[in-house]
């Protein structure tokens, strides 16, 4: 059983976070699985296409890059006119709100649209997009094999904590607000989902 | 007892060289081999080692054969371009018996090429790219946590060959993050440091000319150099059954053919081969590990009763030409650009062989 799922957006969206935490999450919710992450954004980090791929596999992983995808969650229309086409046809697609499914080629798949960037610019920052679609993607792969049963919210508030703790740890102020602003951006992006 | 962790495969194989001793890395940024440098900078000196940026790459091998002789395990990293101005330099380690680990992460090339792209183009490049007859061992990770382990191995190697071991890796495997073991304090072997002999208060000589095993000069003695060089020669090639390793996987049912790859390039042609077995085709996997000495009698003994071998690189065709001097029918399925073979390409390539 193996099982992709792709982020893109924009630079600056968490992208590249959300696959890392969705990697240690999962690592966090069945230490048996096998779990390969790949980042891709080169100098765009401050804007321009970036996209974090995970696949999840009861088995050691041979080809290490996605290429029929369980669940892409994208952020941008560019994002979403590049890549929908990889996605299975009984995937999921995850679009932001603003983005316009008929400008793609995947009109036939399936489809959910959320307000992800909305939402992460009420809390504070379009950064929170990040633990918004990791919060959406985590309710969804917990109802999908093979992680059904296995992966729960809790894992994720603890992977989150601990991931900010950590990488944070240079700075001196704010760590608290950054911290319970990611765990409640992490459970509205867990409620969003509604399809199992 | 160890534990898992979720970790990028240039902090992999930093941690392992570590964990295999290493104290000593000189280097020079080189894309994609500066997560290397990254990650080395800032977990060496933890471990009470040293790190040094050089001018060059030239500086680098140099500083990190002397550095090896003065009794620190040492390393250098680099890819393509850098890799080419250390030729020199691993030689000399070469011919004066100096264990050294040396990481070539490939990108594409020639020259500057294709910086940010992996390929697997210096294969030929780390057996033969030091001038003068010699042999060299040259490892050939398959993914993060064998990336881990084979530093490990090939810092051993090095020890108990004294020679330089090369660590050919790829882009992929070097930046890909995946979850990996990574072992506690003494579960996995390491071997001591090994330094020129000393004579009393003699000291040592370390000459980089052929010389006997006090160190003195023979090189104008031919029946002196021909022995000093055999012997330096034979220390590999006779010991390659016990140097070299393959992977062998789907072979019980004796598959008339074989899907033969190495590195990054492996994992596609084991996809390839799961493809292939569900719909029907009986087709077997081999993974070199060591890519050099190239392990001959393991390879014909497991592919033996096979009639064809597939092999896909990311070159113009070179492992391929190894196959096919052992007298096996061979496909090469070579890829340039950048991108890894995709395993439905080799899949069909290998069906067109088996109809």
């Amino acid at each position: 059983m193996r099982l992709e799922v792709r982020f893109a957006g924009f630079g600056g969206q968490g992208v590249i976070t959300a696959g890392r935490l969705l990697a240690l999450i999962i690592m966090e919710a069945d230490p048996s699985l096998y779990v390969v992450y790949s980042p891709s954004y080169g100098f765009q980090t401050r804007g321009g296409d970036t996209l974090s791929d995970v696949i999840i596999s009861h088995e050691e992983i041979d080809y290490p890059k996605v290429r029929r995808i369980d669940l892409a969650v994208m952020l941008t229309q560019q994002a979403y006119n590049k890549y929908c086409g990889l996605v299975k046809d009984d995937g999921l697609i995850v679009i932001d709100e603003h983005v316009n499914k008929d400008k793609g080629t995947c009109g036939n798949k399936r489809h959910y649209k959320l307000g992800i960037v909305a939402s992460a610019r009420q809390i504070g920052s379009d950064a929170y997009a990040s633990t918004i679609m990791l919060g959406a993607s985590i309710n969804y792969l917990g109802n999908t094999e093979p992680l059904k049963g296995r992966l729960m919210l809790e894992h994720a508030r603890q992977v989150v904590i601990r991931y900010f703790k950590e990488t944070l740890l240079g700075r001196k102020v704010g760590i608290e607000d950054l911290i319970n602003k990611n765990i409640k951006a992490l459970e509205i992006g867990y409620e969003m989902m509604k399809i199992k | 007892m160890g534990k898992y962790s979720l970790m990028m495969g240039s902090e992999a194989l930093v941690r392992g060289a570590i964990y295999a001793g290493i104290r000593f890395y000189a280097g020079y940024p080189i894309t994609p081999a500066t997560e290397v440098a990254e990650y080395m900078a800032q977990l060496l000196p933890r471990a009470g080692g040293i790190f040094v940026q050089t001018e060059d790459e030239l500086a680098a091998i140099n500083m990190a054969i002397g550095a090896s002789v003065a009794k620190w395990k040492a390393m250098v990293a680099t890819s393509g371009p850098g890799f080419s101005l250390m030729q020199e330099g691993i030689g000399h380690a070469i011919n004066t018996e100096v264990p050294l680990l040396i990481v070539d992460v490939q990108r594409g090339g020639p020259s500057t090429g294709q910086p940010t792209m992996p390929s697997q183009q210096d294969v030929f490049q780390a057996r033969y790219g030091s001038h003068g007859s010699y042999e060299i061992i040259v490892l050939s990770p398959g993914n993060v946590q064998e990336l881990f382990y084979l530093t490990i191995d090939a810092v051993n190697l090095s020890e108990q060959y004294r020679t330089p071991v090369i660590l050919l890796t790829e882009e992929i495997t070097a930046h890909l993050w995946e979850k990996i073991y990574v072992p506690g304090p003494g579960e996995y072997p390491v071997l001591p440091h090994a330094t020129p002999p000393t004579r009393g208060d003699e000291g040592f000589l370390l000459e980089s000319q052929l010389h006997d095993e006090r160190g003195y000069n023979v090189a104008n003695d031919p029946e002196l150099s021909a022995k000093a060089l055999w012997r330096l020669i034979r220390k590999i090639r006779d010991n390659v059954d016990k140097i070299s390793r393959i992977e062998v996987k789907y072979f019980d049912d004796e598959p008339s053919v074989f899907i033969a790859s190495y590195g990054c390039s492996a994992r596609s042609a084991l996809a390839a081969v799961k493809m292939l077995r569900q719909d029907g085709y009986k087709v077997g996997f081999l993974r070199l590990i060591t890519l050099w000495p190239f392990p001959e009698n393991t390879i014909r003994n497991a592919v033996r009763g096979a009639s064809t071998v597939v092999v896909p690189e990311m070159n113009s065709g070179y492992i391929v030409n190894e196959f096919r001097l052992l007298g096996l029918n061979v496909v090469s399925v070579p890829k340039l650009g950048g991108e890894m073979p995709m395993p439905e390409e080799v899949y069909s390539i290998v069906k067109g062989v088996l109809s």
